[in-house]
């Protein structure tokens, strides 16, 4: 058992090893002479905080382009596409419906970008003997309504533990602010868009979930891989399919971990064609510089050959406007 | 210089920030909290991070006997508090705030997410764990009331990120934003400043306050708590000086020559008693296989005698055996003269042809022939008596009785013997190899001891 908690570790914190390795291998922005352009960014609150941010990173190395962000949900990210944005941002993809209803309102088909993944981890105590957890259980821990049909979890054997030093311990679910990111996330994925439920100990920042579950015995909690500390572990997720999963960057990116989803970037080609600052803001956005604010962020950054693809295609669409 | 421009960047992404997400206090930019107010939090939190701190060390101190850890305890103690009322007694509240945070949540990293609390000091470490959680969770409450969300996730992240990049750091009470050496955060300090430059509007606010009258409350603060921070240093200063190598070595040097001689004062007062007493134990394991020698003795003795009786009793029995087969010889030499005068008769009585030249016999004289009769019944009459007799004698339960008797005693005094005697040669050669070991014990002691005693008795 101890043996296979710690091969657990190891393959988290190779992960990350992984992610900073590649880093370095990502390609290196190069500014590129364009006018001055004031571009407007609408959708996901968490991928507002990335374009933010690396607009004002861009900003020193390609002055003239500003972003107007408007940080208003994925859910309203196309309809403000098709009403002028020049970027939105989704944490999730863009339905066939909508991109449709896009195409008819700008006369062209969204570009698709992806800029990094999110994912969060769930934590326990280093101690913990829970093997891993599945979306019905973390859906009765943080959920308000359990609408995936969990009963009350209250005590550690309520999640199957038998260890008899733990199985009666009291749960202490550490839950991020709701307008963090990661809180989104389950949202989402786990609790189906219901509130967190009372109990749920909202905690300012994220590493304060981390250290919350390390101090308190019963402690579980959701934050960013990234933030794993020795007085923690990570444990596996189960999804509709039963098999658990750990967070790494190739089960977050091949959707196999199931707290991860895509960070998506969509613009629309004026006339056919990209405009240059839109180009120069996406490949920036793919480029070393931004994907280090990703992975500051607790994000999982694109794999060099990820990023290569997302480059050659805002060039392909750049290529055939002739904005290059 | 750096403090202000830090300030201004840590806004400055909180104000981009609050462009995407409303602020999660319920105060926007123009009702954030006055700079006083923040002051006074900060205070405030001092004091609460002293009490928490205080109480959780001295508990770690209380019942300690490893002075290493007791050291340990006082000084994370003295530290912490004293950087926290060093930094709450700075001019700038914003700064204050930075810096508290940033020492309070490094801390809290250090001792409770890296384990050091467990670490040093196993699980009675857990009080410090709570200590640490709890400043840490009061921090940022008062964080919060000055910070924006986006803020807040900024600057943990720039405080994670700085430790990721120095985690050999241990003085963590000494870093601090705004300066830029090696120990105090200098990567920190680079990470916030590449956000850029922008307006600090509590900043701002601060250069209206009547400076000199934060001045001397400032001081009142800090002179309050003065003593008390001076004796923790005190305390500190001496754990450190016995401590010190040198002291450390002295008083284990010394400790250890008392050790020693007392160890040896020990060993020396034990040997007689213990010479007397393995002396008494082996005399008494001698007179005790004298004691089973003359028990083994006395039994051999009651054997022989047993057996003389025995055969004492065996001896008449024989002697009638012997009388018996001298009658039997006796009859039976009578036997046979009764047959060969009943052969005569016979011969007589038959008549068969004479031998020749043989004389004529006499002739047929019915008185003859009743007399050899008469004597032949007699002899078979005294044959019947003997013969009876003997059958007796022979098929006596009292002589099997008597016989197995015998035997069954001698048979067991003599493995009665045996095995005694097998037990006093082994408890013999067991006790002379248990003083063989001893005495030789005894010698290595004397040879170990003899010229470590010699140098200090010089020396003293």
């Amino acid at each position: 058992m101890r043996r296979c908690l710690l091969l657990l570790a190891l393959a988290v914190c190779a992960s990350a090893a992984d992610q900073e390795d590649d880093l370095d291998r990502l390609p290196v922005y190069a500014p590129t002479a364009v006018a001055p352009a004031a571009l407007r960014y609408a959708g996901s609150s968490t991928l507002a905080n990335l374009v933010n941010r690396a607009a004002g990173a861009l900003r020193a190395v390609q002055p003239g382009i500003t972003v107007a962000v408007e940080a208003g949900g994925s859910g309203a990210a196309p309809a403000a596409l098709a009403g002028g944005a020049d970027l939105v941002g989704m944490t999730r993809a863009m339905s066939a419906e909508e991109q449709a209803e896009v195409t008819r309102v700008r006369g062209a088909k969204p570009l698709e970008v992806v800029v990094g993944y999110d994912a969060l981890a769930v934590f326990v105590q280093r101690g913990n003997p829970l093997p891993a957890i599945t979306l019905v259980q973390l859906d009765g821990l943080l959920s308000a309504a359990r609408k995936r049909g969990s009963p009350p979890l209250v005590q550690w054997r309520d999640l199957g533990v038998t260890d008899a030093a733990w199985a009666d311990r009291r749960i202490t679910v550490f839950g991020n602010h709701p307008q963090a990111g990661g809180s989104a996330l389950l949202r989402e994925v786990v609790t189906q868009g219901m509130a967190f439920a009372a109990h749920v100990s909202q905690e300012p920042v994220a590493s304060s979930i981390v250290q919350g579950v390390a101090a308190d015995d019963g402690g579980i909690g959701c934050a960013s891989v990234l933030l794993l500390t020795a007085a923690t572990r990570v444990l596996p997720v189960a999804g509709a399919d039963g098999r658990a999963v750990l967070p790494t960057r190739d089960t977050c990116i091949d959707g196999s971990y199931p707290l991860a989803r895509a960070l998506r970037v969509y613009v629309v080609p004026r006339a056919g064609r990209l405009d240059q600052p839109l180009a120069a803001l996406l490949r920036f956005l793919c480029s070393v510089e931004a994907q280090r604010l990703v992975a500051a962020d607790g994000n999982y950054a694109l794999t060099p050959d990820l990023a290569g693809k997302q480059v050659m295609a805002i060039d392909l669409n750049a290529w055939t406007s002739g904005a290059r | 210089m750096r403090l202000p421009a830090i300030i201004c960047i840590v806004l400055l992404v909180g104000c981009e920030g609050a462009r995407v997400e409303a602020p999660t206090t319920g105060l926007d930019a123009g009702s954030r909290i006055a700079a006083k107010e923040l002051d006074q939090l900060c205070y405030a939190f001092a004091d609460r991070y002293l009490a928490l701190m205080a109480s959780a060390c001295d508990a770690l101190v209380v019942d300690e006997t490893d002075p290493l850890k007791r050291r340990a305890a006082r000084r994370l103690k003295l530290s912490g508090c004293t950087a926290v009322y060093d930094i709450a007694t700075a001019r700038d509240p914003f700064s204050k705030l930075l810096d508290l945070t940033l020492v309070v949540t490094l801390q809290s990293r250090v001792w409770i997410d890296e384990d050091l609390a467990v670490r040093s000091f196993g699980e009675r470490g857990r009080v410090l764990v709570r200590a640490l959680r709890q400043a840490r969770v009061e921090i940022w409450q008062v964080a919060s009331r000055a910070l924006f969300q986006p803020q807040l996730q900024e600057l943990d992240w720039l405080i994670w990120d700085w430790r990721r990049r120095n985690p050999a750091v241990t003085e963590i009470a000494a870093v601090r934003f705004d300066e830029a050496s090696a120990v105090r955060g200098r990567a920190l300090a680079d990470a916030v400043r590449s956000g850029g430059g922008l307006l600090a509007p509590i900043s701002d606010a601060v250069t209206q306050i009547d400076e000199s009258r934060e001045l001397a409350e400032r001081a009142f603060f800090q002179a309050k708590r003065l003593p008390m921070l001076i004796d923790w240093q005190v305390q500190g200063t001496l754990d450190e000086i016995l401590l010190r190598p040198e002291v450390a070595t002295a008083l284990t040097n010394h400790a250890g020559m008392v050790q020693s001689i007392e160890k040896l004062t020990a060993i020396a007062a034990e040997i007689p008693a213990v010479a007397q007493r393995e002396r008494q134990a082996a005399l008494d394991a001698i007179g005790g296989q004298v004691q089973s020698v003359r028990g083994l003795v006395d039994e051999v003795r009651k054997a022989i005698a047993d057996v003389a009786k025995i055969l004492a009793d065996v001896t008449p029995l024989t002697a009638s055996g012997e009388r018996i087969v001298v009658d039997l010889r006796e009859t039976s030499k009578a036997l046979t003269q009764t047959i060969t005068a009943a052969d005569e008769l016979l011969a007589k009585v038959s008549g068969g042809p004479p031998a020749p030249g043989a004389a004529p016999g006499k002739p047929f004289d019915i008185a003859e022939y009743a007399a050899v009769v008469g004597d032949l019944a007699k002899m078979v009459k005294e044959l019947n008596a003997l013969v009876g007799s003997s059958n007796n004698l022979l098929g006596s339960n009292v002589l099997s009785a008597r016989l197995k008797e015998v035997n069954s005693a001698a048979a067991e005094r003599v493995d009665h013997a045996s095995v005694r005697v097998e037990s006093v040669v082994a408890m013999v050669f067991v006790r002379l190899a248990l003083l063989l070991v001893l005495g030789f014990m005894l010698l290595v002691a004397y040879r170990w001891l003899a010229p470590r005693l010699a140098p200090k008795r010089g020396g003293a």
